[in-house]
């Protein structure tokens, strides 16, 4: 197992890297009511994959097959991004809808894509259910490279960007107040996290990190919006981790979706741990509070 | 001669379906006064807002708001009042500011106390949401304040709080000024806390306030 561990050293470090990157990102995406919208967008970056892979593996030039994809990766999903967002600032009552339209538009044409160039049928259950194990270490290095960045960027600005989350999720739009840089530093850097994302980790990986998290801490009994953070990436890393030694354990099963149900298993627990706790705490406090009232009662009719 | 901080002249405006809803609107708003917008449903209060700001393009006419970005705060009707992120009451301060807030800086306005801070957003009552809005808009020190229904559901202590910290908000500072779309209009005694222009859109400006009489 130590052998293993070792052996996908790297690998395990660019998963539990990755995870807090997207669970961080995906909490911003839920509140800017942007979760269809996301669907579509890491579609279009997975057809950028695939035809990116279909064009340049050929070639075999490593340099090529690694930034061709993502390129491209990012011109779809930049595209779709720019399409979709005229939905939102539209209002259009129907954009859920319409975004169920594009997604299985992508969809369709990510399988076209794959039917077109025959070498790519094996790389389309990769790209949609991600496998860590078949990372190289160049991949992975590059993945820790930039999910530093994405999280140092976030670490410096998520009061800003959860203010302009909250403006979007109450009037519609974004602060007035915002410069054009400061509006645009979170599209940018979603669409390089979730286009990095899907080529090196998957669809899977990518949507589950985004919104899971997020989605199930959000039933939650307690707020603040530092310990939702907190607790998100937490989770992301833990789970991540997890799941990916179990599936090393464990070799029939496969390491993201082990990964996305340690997620889910891991936020349920921490669901209701902490709601038995709640309660707890508030029958105890109940019970104190019932004695010292008790207390104060006796000694005022002793006096 | 004083510069108005916005100002329209013969400003004619619709929605993006081409219906025209105010014609040849001319006003002038100074600093120090309250220009108080009101009407009937639809006759285009919100979206003289709108166009004010810059949001709506479909006008004719001139609009100028003599006011940087960065000194104008506008506080939209709330449609949608839930959030998915569970923020706390402090926490809509907090992030508005992006740094950490002591107690006092955010008392000091009077709209809120200490055991409102630690309510959720989710759970605050219509009254409560209003009032933290209103601190976040003050804490950013701005010029010019942009209303649209800020008394709407609010009880009678709320709506004497915010009135009493917008007659605050013109008289400490001489350069300020509010532009306030109320659908009921102001009542006789709030009006003699402010320095008023009226703009009826059903009837024209400075006609009475319909709260007036």
């Amino acid at each position: 197992m130590l052998e293993l561990i070792s052996l996908y050293g790297w690998t395990i470090v660019a998963g539990c890297l990755a995870s807090p990157t997207l669970a961080l990102i995906g909490t911003q995406l839920a509140a800017r009511d942007r979760a269809m919208q996301t669907l579509c967008v890491s579609q279009g970056a997975l057809v950028g994959v695939l035809l990116g892979l279909g064009l340049f593996q050929p070639f075999d030039i490593p340099v090529l097959t690694s930034v061709g994809p993502m390129a491209l990766a990012l011109f779809f999903s930049g595209t779709t991004f720019l399409l979709t967002d005229k939905w939102v600032a539209s209002r259009a009552a129907s954009k859920n809808t319409l975004f169920a339209v594009l997604f299985v538009g992508l969809l369709s044409c990510g399988y076209l894509i794959s039917s077109i160039f025959p070498a790519l049928e094996n790389h389309l259950a990769q790209v949609y259910f991600g496998d860590l194990a078949t990372l190289t270490e160049g991949d992975s290095q590059r993945a820790i490279f930039l999910s530093l960045i994405a999280l140092f960027f976030i670490q410096r600005n998520w009061m800003g960007f959860s203010n302009e989350s909250f403006e979007w999720a109450l009037f519609g739009c974004p602060p007035s107040t915002n410069s054009a840089s400061s509006r645009w530093g979170f599209r940018l850097l979603s669409l390089l996290t979730l286009s990095v994302s899907v080529q090196y980790v998957g669809f899977l990986f990518t949507v589950s990190m985004l919104f899971v998290p997020t989605g199930l801490l959000s039933l939650s009994r307690r707020c603040g919006l530092k310990r939702h953070l907190v607790s998100s990436a937490i989770l992301a890393v833990l789970s991540s981790g997890l799941g990916f030694l179990v599936s090393l354990r464990f070799t029939r099963m496969p390491t993201v979706p082990t990964i996305v149900a340690a997620l889910i298993l891991a936020s349920t627990v921490f669901l209701l741990t902490e709601r038995v706790f709640d309660d707890a705490w508030a029958k105890f406090r109940k019970h104190v509070t019932w004695w010292v009232d008790l207390r104060k009662h006796q000694s005022a009719t002793q006096s | 001669m004083q510069q108005p901080m916005l100002e329209t002249y013969q400003l004619t405006y619709g929605t993006p379906t081409g219906r025209i809803l105010q014609k040849d609107l001319t006003l002038s708003i100074y600093s120090g006064q309250l220009l108080l917008i009101t009407g009937s449903n639809g006759c285009g209060k919100s979206t003289l807002l709108r166009t004010i700001l810059g949001e709506n393009t479909h006008y004719w006419g001139h609009v100028s708001i003599n006011v940087p970005n960065s000194r104008k705060v506008y506080l939209p009707q709330l449609e949608n009042t839930e959030i998915h992120l569970p923020l706390t009451l402090l926490d809509v301060l907090t992030i508005s500011q992006s740094r950490k807030l002591s107690e006092e800086s955010v008392l000091r306005f009077g709209l809120l106390k200490e055991e409102h801070l630690g309510i959720a957003w989710n759970s605050a009552s219509g009254g409560e949401r209003k009032r933290t809005l209103l601190t976040r808009a003050l804490m950013q020190n701005p010029s010019m304040m942009i209303f649209d229904e800020p008394m709407n559901h609010l009880d009678r202590k709320s709506r004497a709080a915010m009135i009493s910290v917008m007659a605050s908000f013109l008289k400490e500072q001489p350069d300020r000024s509010i532009v306030m779309v109320c659908h009921q209009g102001l009542k006789p005694e709030e009006r003699t806390l402010f320095d008023v222009t009226t703009l009826d859109l059903d009837r024209g400006t400075d006609a009475e306030d319909p709260c007036s009489n």
